[in-house]
């Protein structure tokens, strides 16, 4: 018997599995997608073999492109952004790596504390959580963002705004500041050239600001696979999980299978988890194994799927519901000078706004920024806007015609700002099985439901003052138009379908993110998270609950002491890791 | 969902790639459009840190 099977090797099953590994026990790490096992070989900078929902190889499918993609139902217009693949949605993200807002926890006490989500509030203390955050950041690593020309802009725009400077990591009050990015910075010719003979490792080092962060980071080329820019957890925590026993003096490598779909919990006498069933993509074979411990990974909408298709208990009936989603924006200005949009990091810059989320501005290439121009659910300009209101911009809705030829006639004198709002945790937006589609060869597919005309007054309320905060930056950059996007759901961060609690009326995990109805089951990716965490993009939040959580599963279930308060980490850059690496072989 | 796809397909790089061999079969036209400078292994862009702090 194992001692953990983890489902799923995205941004938190991978780190579970990494932490648990390094302590000794015997993991198994299932990965429904494919094993992107040699980034510079398997991606490439181009957009529509990277990023096409259909058959881009960042598509949410089989590790086989020449088959279609698995089957999800949007009961709304809608996109889900997300990918299978060992990394998950780390392999697309653009690296950042904020702190939760302090006040989405039970301990905050602040004069603004009435402005968060009060009814959903995360069931322990942020400052348990700093010593996480800490041995996550170190582990990546983290570090303050460098500037390209966005940054730039950006930041005079907040000047000229008179917001403040927020210094450190925790967010205390509104404030612009750089970004902490999980993306090594520049070293050497990296940011300093385009000559491509120049840009190869050791010579180049950290990120090259080659501006394509959504198609895989696959740079310096000839990097070792730990040293690549990006710290996509396929290129952290997985090649230190496969190396744990070169790097801990009681580590034991962890045993990666891609390609193996997760079809089934199956629990013990006692009703506690104690096997899982999954499928091999390529053969069709289906496999059982038994384990102590069972983590599911496999993200906000897999998760609850796999609970509800297992027949696992929903007493309250609250799995896979109480989706946040940011209720993302975005806006554009049409400047009169060069943005650098096109290059450089995806975002090096941002503005934490407490109580109501945060911006920041966004480097995209010309196919996914005129795909995103042309999303909305305001309707056509001139045409229609579907009730929707002012807001001071120029042109609010769908971009089509005259209008996106106008703004995309140099994608970089667009500067584009996304706005990611503090959102509520509502009942209605969620996770269930479709009953219109037929299941698949995993069973019964996803239905997600988001009602984004219907959501809470707070976060509608919220959302149109960080429209408002966008658009007043991008006229006093002086900027020639402004568009106002108003999305219909776009989820880029998805969290809280398998939610942790206080109250067992509204929550499907414990504070350990264990199941409060089936014992030896933890939750290790967004969907734990108990709410929004403010705003923030959530990966590091979840990447450091997914530790907290290895420690309750190590001194609960084996008898072992925690580790992050008594010992240091190991960086997944260190030489260590590197030299394992090598020698193991992984691609680089 | 038919514009945002059609914009993409227009303003990326897909009429112009070939997915056998990975690479372009001519200038991609959304990248005429958009003065867009083509995909690069890296671009001379650092302007360094704000006021000068790279946090280490």
């Amino acid at each position: 018997m194992r001692d953990v099977i983890v489902a799923g090797a995205g941004g938190g099953g991978a780190v579970i599995a990494k932490e648990l590994a390094a302590v000794g026990l015997d993991v198994l790490l299932l990965e429904a997608g494919p094993r992107f096992a040699d980034p510079e070989r398997d991606w490439t900078h181009f957009e529509s073999d990277a990023n096409n929902p259909a058959s881009g190889y960042f598509r949410f499918g089989p590790a086989d492109r020449s088959r279609p993609p698995w089957v999800r139902e949007l009961a709304q217009s809608s996109l889900f952004v997300q990918l299978s693949g060992v990394g998950g949605t780390t392999n697309h993200y653009q690296g950042n790596s904020p702190r939760a807002a302090p006040g989405a926890f039970i301990d905050y006490q602040g004069a603004d504390r009435n402005a968060y989500d009060m009814a959903h509030r995360f069931p322990f203390g942020y400052r348990e959580l700093v010593p996480y955050y800490e041995w996550v950041e170190a582990i990546l690593p983290v570090a303050t963002s460098p500037m390209g020309l966005k940054e730039k802009h950006f930041f005079e725009g907040a000047e000229r705004l008179g917001l403040p400077f927020q210094a450190g990591k925790d967010i205390t009050h509104i404030g612009f500041r750089p970004q902490q990015n999980a993306i090594l910075q520049p070293r050497g010719t990296a940011g300093r050239t385009s000559d491509v003979s120049r840009l190869r490792f050791p010579e180049a080092f950290g990120c090259t600001f080659c501006g394509h962060c959504s198609q895989g980071c696959f740079e310096p080329l000839g990097a070792p696979i730990n040293l690549k820019a990006k710290r996509s957890t396929s290129v952290s925590y997985i090649p230190m999980a496969l190396t744990a026993d070169r790097w801990s003096r009681r580590g034991k490598p962890v045993t990666l299978m891609a390609d193996a779909f997760a079809i089934k919990v199956g629990l013990d006498p006692f009703g506690a988890a104690r096997r899982l069933t999954w499928r091999i993509g390529g053969t069709g074979e289906v496999f059982t194994e038994d384990a102590r411990v069972i983590v599911l990974g496999c993200g906000t909408v897999e998760t609850p799927r796999l609970w509800l298709n297992s027949g696992l208990p929903n007493p309250n009936a609250w799995v896979g519901r109480g989706l946040t989603d940011h209720f993302v924006d975005a806006v554009s200005g049409l400047m009169p000078f060069d943005t650098g949009s096109s290059r450089g990091p995806g975002s090096g810059a941002r503005i934490d706004y407490p109580g109501r989320g945060m911006i920041e501005p966004v480097g995209e290439t010309p196919g996914l920024r005129a795909a995103l121009s042309a999303f909305s659910d305001a309707g056509i300009p001139g045409f229609y806007n579907n009730g929707l209101s002012a807001d001071g911009a120029d042109i609010t809705g769908r971009l089509v015609g005259r209008d996106l030829k106008e703004a995309m006639a140099n994608v970089d004198r667009l500067l584009n700002i996304d706005v990611f709002t503090d959102d509520d945790v509502e009942m209605q937006n969620g996770v269930s099985l479709s009953s219109a589609y037929p299941p698949d060869e995993h069973g019964p597919v996803p239905r997600i439901e988001i009602h984004q005309h219907n959501r809470s007054t707070r976060t509608i309320t919220n959302r149109e003052f960080l429209v408002g905060e966008a658009v007043r930056l991008l006229r006093a950059l002086g900027a020639k138009k402004v568009y106002r996007i108003n999305k219909p759901p776009f989820v880029i961060h998805s969290h809280s379908t398998m939610r942790m609690g206080l109250s067992a009326d509204d929550s499907i995990l414990d504070e350990s993110a264990e199941s409060r109805w089936v014992k030896r089951l933890f939750i290790a990716d967004n969907s734990a998270l108990a709410n929004g965490i403010g705003g923030p993009n959530p990966t590091l939040t979840t990447q450091a609950l997914a530790t907290r959580t290895a420690e309750k599963i190590f001194t609960r279930y084996f008898g072992g002491n925690p580790w992050v308060r008594r010992e240091s980490p190991v960086s997944s850059v260190d030489p260590i890791v590197t030299h394992a690496v090598i020698e193991r072989g992984l691609a680089g | 969902m038919l514009p945002p796809f059609a914009a993409f397909f227009a303003y990326s790089e897909a009429g112009a790639f070939d997915p056998l061999t990975r690479t372009l079969t001519g200038p991609p036209l959304g990248w005429t459009l958009s003065q867009y400078q083509g995909v690069s292994d890296g671009r001379a862009e650092f302007l360094g840190y704000f006021r000068n702090d790279d946090g280490r």
